[in-house]
């Protein structure tokens, strides 16, 4: 990241504009998390004030609060300042508590598995 | 955690070269350009594309359009106004509306066709390939 001198001001590139924004920032195992920007270096590692994990599985979707976090930048791909105007999910989407969304994701992942073996299971049909 | 890069690079400077901040819009000077020309290409093609309209492919799949606002020495890039290629697939991102995207997670960076001036390219490459 580079530090801003007098002349970069528009050409910087540094996190300084998102301190103490409410802010997502997604990581590179898919976990998306909320929170707001204390600080950051220029790794892109970040220390994020009342941490929330915004797990969402199809329709349904749960914060799961986290406190205060550390966040490695090796494993950050993405940090979005969350706009408070608008919606930040689809209006469809209904919040759960904890326990049900963790049973959606064990079920999304039975799934998930149920498929890889089926897949592999007909893989000697040699169908493609 | 806050370091000055400035300081770090300095020190990795050999003496007889000259002390220009690597990150200072006067970097754009011929003489900057190629003294520093190694590892500099892309971040200053990039810099001459801020303000014009890119579409970023990170490699989890995610493509976001947007407007460049700012690239760095990493290729870290920073897009205004975006929106995501396939909202529905992305309901998280939907109030997203500017972004810091980490360089390591970038796979592709589309452009405008008229943002390439395809023979400079040319030149800066082959300048680089030899004095570099």
């Amino acid at each position: 990241m580079s530090w801003a001198g007098p002349d970069d001001f528009y050409l910087s590139t540094s996190l300084a504009s998102y301190l103490d924004k409410k802010l997502l920032v997604l990581l590179r195992d898919g976990r998306k998390l909320i929170g707001t920007l204390c600080s950051f270096d220029q790794f892109a590692n970040a220390v994020l004030e009342s941490a929330c994990e915004r797990v969402i599985v199809g329709d349904l979707y749960c914060d799961i609060p986290l406190g205060l976090y550390v966040i490695r930048g090796e494993n950050v791909v993405l940090i979005g300042e969350l706009d408070l105007e608008r919606e930040e999910l689809p209006p469809h989407m209904t919040r759960v508590s904890v326990a049900e969304i963790r049973r959606a994701q064990k079920a999304e992942r039975e799934a998930t598995d149920l498929k890889g073996t089926m897949r592999k299971r007909m893989e000697f049909l040699d169908l493609d | 955690m806050f370091c000055h890069p400035n300081r770090l690079q300095r020190t990795k400077q050999s003496p007889f070269s000259p002390s220009l901040s690597l990150t200072s819009t006067r970097a754009k000077s011929s003489y900057a350009l190629l003294h520093r020309q190694t590892k500099m290409l892309f971040f200053s093609y990039f810099k001459d594309l801020v303000g014009r309209e890119v579409t970023v492919e990170l490699k989890n799949d995610l493509a976001i359009r947007g407007t460049l606002h700012s690239v760095d020495q990493y290729l870290n890039i920073k897009l205004e106004n975006t929106r995501v290629v396939d909202q529905e697939k992305y309901p998280h991102m939907l109030s997203v509306r500017n972004c810091f995207i980490r360089g390591s997670v970038v796979r592709y960076v589309q452009l405008p066709p008229d943002g390439v001036d395809i023979d400079l390219l040319h030149d800066a490459t082959r300048r680089e390939a030899r004095g570099g």
